[in-house]
């Protein structure tokens, strides 16, 4: 009898409880007049990047009416996954940060938004260059919108140099050039440091070889647009700097990472990096570095590129209140002064000018290297990798290095690698 | 509640056994079990039968996370047995790693279970401190400061160098990093020796002096003595370790530097699973790579009981 | 087991060889733990198992 009774009214309690929650959430959050829309966004960096660019976030909330931003970061790998996870279940952020290597394949599933309506009235593009709103695109359309803008540069150490006599680089520079400064350098320096590190396994680099020449990774439409004798030159010639001592070997490429790479542990005279790591570089380096272009083949290969792009997710709820917070993040003087050349420089021209001026000298050279890559660069029409060209980027690496250790003769790695690329991008 | 209960005296008559509650009441008793048990059925439907089902349905899709699943039947299983040299490669060092590991560390763990049987002063604190590094497990904490001791110019190289010898860098060699995760798995030893050692305690000493005063030296007590009577809890520790180190992921992804290593050397099969899902994401094709790890380790073990009736004695029997 | 393998000299052999064990089960951890107090630059130039200079840091900043 007491058992019936009290269970009855534990029922009857937990339907009141439930009741009430559900009338309260009705009431909550929703799109009633007075309350502010949340805008989400999801970026990744390191600590002080991403602490730099909560700020700027709470700066442009202040400035905007009706949106309350949440703030949503991790790390590198985990991030992304976490990203494409929500995107999946149809929950994604309204704005992301996402690179020209991941872009098409957001794109391809629809989980980025056309914001080409939004430009030039609420994204104010107007007063940019307006190359710089290409390398966001794809198929021409605005897909995404650049952080700021970075570009290939080779770090070379000094003193090593000047050892070896080496006192200034021509920024027109040839593949040929390299290989012979690099056997030089060495062995002034009897391989200590090497003459180069070894950029065998770096598509990015591939592609500014190869576009030396004239031709592209991928072709407009999304196949590639390189060929298996590319792929064989190039292996071939990192594998004649391996093995006469001008580049390091391959152990000594497989011990070190991207922020630790070989030019800082002293194993190398010359690497290839970017723009936006002058900085971090000259701070690990611990002696004078110089920089300068890639080297060239009949043309120059580099491109000025957006360093990330943000996106806005397809499905958000408030495209329009996003887009002003998109155009917080890459036009607000005060968001751009927090987050200096974080995401690369500014592409407002505005802030450009006030972030160079405030830029202690190592900055400094980043602005410089960009001017320099203006003048020895030819523009690349589609920035962006078609969905599944990251997946490229993982299979050059892995037959790289199995040449590099012996695994495979560079032309069977190079048709492995052929077929590997073409299904990736099939998919 | 019913309170009548059909019942009948049956303290007289012990060997009768006592009857089944009413069915009534069973039912009531029922009931109750059932909400008892729901939690955990809900969870085991929710968060493990349910997504293994989802998971072999996704495996027969062509799922990206990003899109929506299209069934192509059995093309990922097809491919991934026909068209794909990495996963060939991954099975390849899974197997080297697995049989170069768990022979190791079982042999370790049984000869330092015996050294430790002895009367021994001590035992407690050699006992702890073998069984440390075990406690540490599968960490990314210490397959960290594992993959930093067997750089080239790390701990290990340096001690080799005083002895004269010319290491290797380990780790950043394509040939020798597999032995790195071997060391690192024998290294943590601790659980089959305690396990052995346990074995080792049961074994009645009248056996064993028994067989010294027929003649038997220590060689020949441990084969015809020691061993046979320990083969259940060898098939026991092999059975786990087997079935454990098919599954190691996070030394691997740490040592190798989340690739699997200077060219492949470490991509082990669940390395190369997480890869396929997380980095690629091409969900679909990862659940062919799970559900065909499932059923490899299956038959595996199945094998491993088969086989055991040949060479585990139970003393239980005959 | 028998009692006469453990005469004095086997005694301290079998604790001479279970003490290099140790050594070897808990080096990696005693590595870990001097790696914890050491500052970042130390840890893979330094190779002895005493900090040169002792850094809590690592356990104040997470």
């Amino acid at each position: 009898m007491a058992t019936h009774i009290s269970r009855r009214r534990v029922l009857q309690l937990g339907g009141l409880a439930l009741g009430s929650g559900v009338l309260a959430a009705c009431g909550g959050s929703g799109t009633g007049s007075g309350k502010a829309a949340t805008i989400r966004v999801a970026y990744d960096g390191n600590a002080e990047r991403t602490k730099q660019v909560g700020l700027a976030l709470e700066k442009i909330q202040s400035k905007l009416d009706g949106v309350r931003i949440q703030s949503e970061f991790g790390g590198d790998n985990a991030f992304f996954t976490k990203v494409r996870t929500q995107i999946a279940s149809g929950d994604g952020p309204d704005i992301f940060l996402a690179n020209t290597i991941d872009l098409g394949n957001y794109v391809k599933s629809n989980a980025a938004l056309d914001l080409s309506k939004y430009l030039p009235d609420t994204i104010k593009t107007g007063d940019w260059d307006q190359q710089l709103l290409k390398g966001a695109q794809v198929d021409g359309k605005q897909y995404s919108i650049g952080t700021g803008v970075n570009s290939f540069c080779l770090l070379y150490d000094k003193p090593a140099f000047d050892k070896a006599g080496v006192t200034k680089l021509d920024p027109a520079w040839t593949w040929g050039d390299f290989a012979g400064i690099a056997a030089e350098v060495s062995k002034a320096n009897a391989r200590k440091p090497y003459g180069t590190s070894d950029a065998g396994r770096d598509l990015q680099t591939f592609q500014v070889y190869i576009r030396g020449n004239g031709a592209e990774l991928f072709t407009p439409d999304g196949a590639i647009g390189f060929t298996e004798e590319h792929v064989a030159e190039f292996w071939n010639l990192w594998k004649r700097l391996r093995d006469t001592g001008a580049a390091v070997p391959a152990e000594v490429t497989a011990a070190a990472d991207f922020n630790n790479n070989n030019l800082v542990k002293r194993k190398a005279a010359m690497n290839f990096d970017f723009s936006n790591r002058i900085l971090s570089n000259q701070t690990l380096a611990g002696r004078p570095l110089g920089s300068t272009t890639y080297p060239q083949g009949d043309r120059p290969g580099a491109y000025i590129r957006p360093s990330r792009v943000w996106a806005v997710y397809g499905r958000s709820k408030n495209p329009e209140k996003a887009a002003q917070v998109l155009d917080g993040l890459v036009n607000d003087p005060d968001a751009a002064m927090l987050i200096r050349t974080q995401l690369g420089v500014p592409n407002n021209p505005k802030n450009l000018a006030a972030v160079e001026a405030a830029a202690t000298s190592d900055q400094a050279r980043e602005f410089t290297h960009l001017k320099l890559v203006e003048q020895h660069q030819t523009p690349l029409a589609n920035v962006v990798f078609p969905a599944g060209g990251g997946d490229v980027s993982g299979a050059f690496q892995t037959y790289a290095d199995k040449v590099a250790f012996g695994k495979l003769s560079v032309s069977e790695a190079a048709r492995a690698l052929m077929a590997d690329a073409t299904k990736a991008l099939k998919g | 509640m019913p309170t009548a209960v059909a019942s009948e005296p049956d303290t007289q008559v012990p060997a009768r056994p006592v009857p089944a509650p009413p069915a009534r009441r069973r039912t009531a008793d029922g009931r109750w079990g059932g909400v008892f048990l729901a939690p955990w059925l809900l969870g085991l439907v929710l968060l493990t039968l349910g997504p293994m089902a989802a998971s072999l349905y996704f495996s027969f899709t062509d799922f990206g996370l990003l899109g929506s699943p299209h069934w192509v039947g059995g093309k990922n299983y097809a491919e991934l047995l026909t068209d794909d040299p990495t996963y060939l490669q991954s099975i390849k060092v899974t197997l080297v790693y697995v049989g170069l590991s768990v022979p190791l560390k079982l042999a370790i763990a049984l000869l330092v279970a015996m050294v430790l049987n002895t009367k021994l002063r001590g035992l407690s604190f050699y006992r702890a401190v073998f069984y440390l590094p075990s406690l540490l497990g599968a960490s990314v904490a210490v397959a960290i400061m594992w993959r930093q001791l067997f750089t080239g110019d790390g701990v290990v190289n340096r001690f080799l160098a005083v002895l004269g010898i010319d290491a290797p860098s380990w780790v950043s060699n394509p040939d020798y990093s597999i032995y790195t995760l071997v060391a690192l798995a024998a290294w943590q030893f601790g659980t089959p020796m305690l396990i052995f050692l346990a074995g080792l305690q049961q074994i009645p000493r009248t056996l064993l002096e028994a067989a010294s005063v027929d003649g038997a030296g220590t060689v020949s007590r441990f084969f015809r003595v020691t061993l046979p009577l320990l083969t259940p809890i060898l098939f026991f520790n092999l059975v786990m370790q087997v079935i454990g180190s098919f599954q190691a992921f996070s030394q691997a992804y740490v040592v190798g530097d989340g690739q699997g290593g200077p060219a492949e050397s470490t991509l082990v099969y669940s390395l190369y699973l997480y890869k396929a899902a997380f980095v690629e994401f091409k969900m679909g094709y990862a659940s062919a790579i799970a559900w065909v790890f499932l059923l490899g380790i299956a038959a595996l073990t199945a094998v491993n009981f088969l086989f055991s009736r040949y060479w585990v004695f139970y003393d239980d029997e005959h | 087991m028998t009692t006469n393998t453990d005469r004095g000299a086997f005694r301290i052999g079998k604790h001479v060889v279970l003490l290099a064990g140790v050594v070897l089960m808990l080096y990696p951890v005693a590595w870990m733990l001097s790696s914890s107090l050491k500052p970042a630059g130390d840890i893979f130039t330094t190779s002895s198992l005493i900090p040169r200079s002792w850094d809590l840091s690592n356990y104040a900043t997470g």
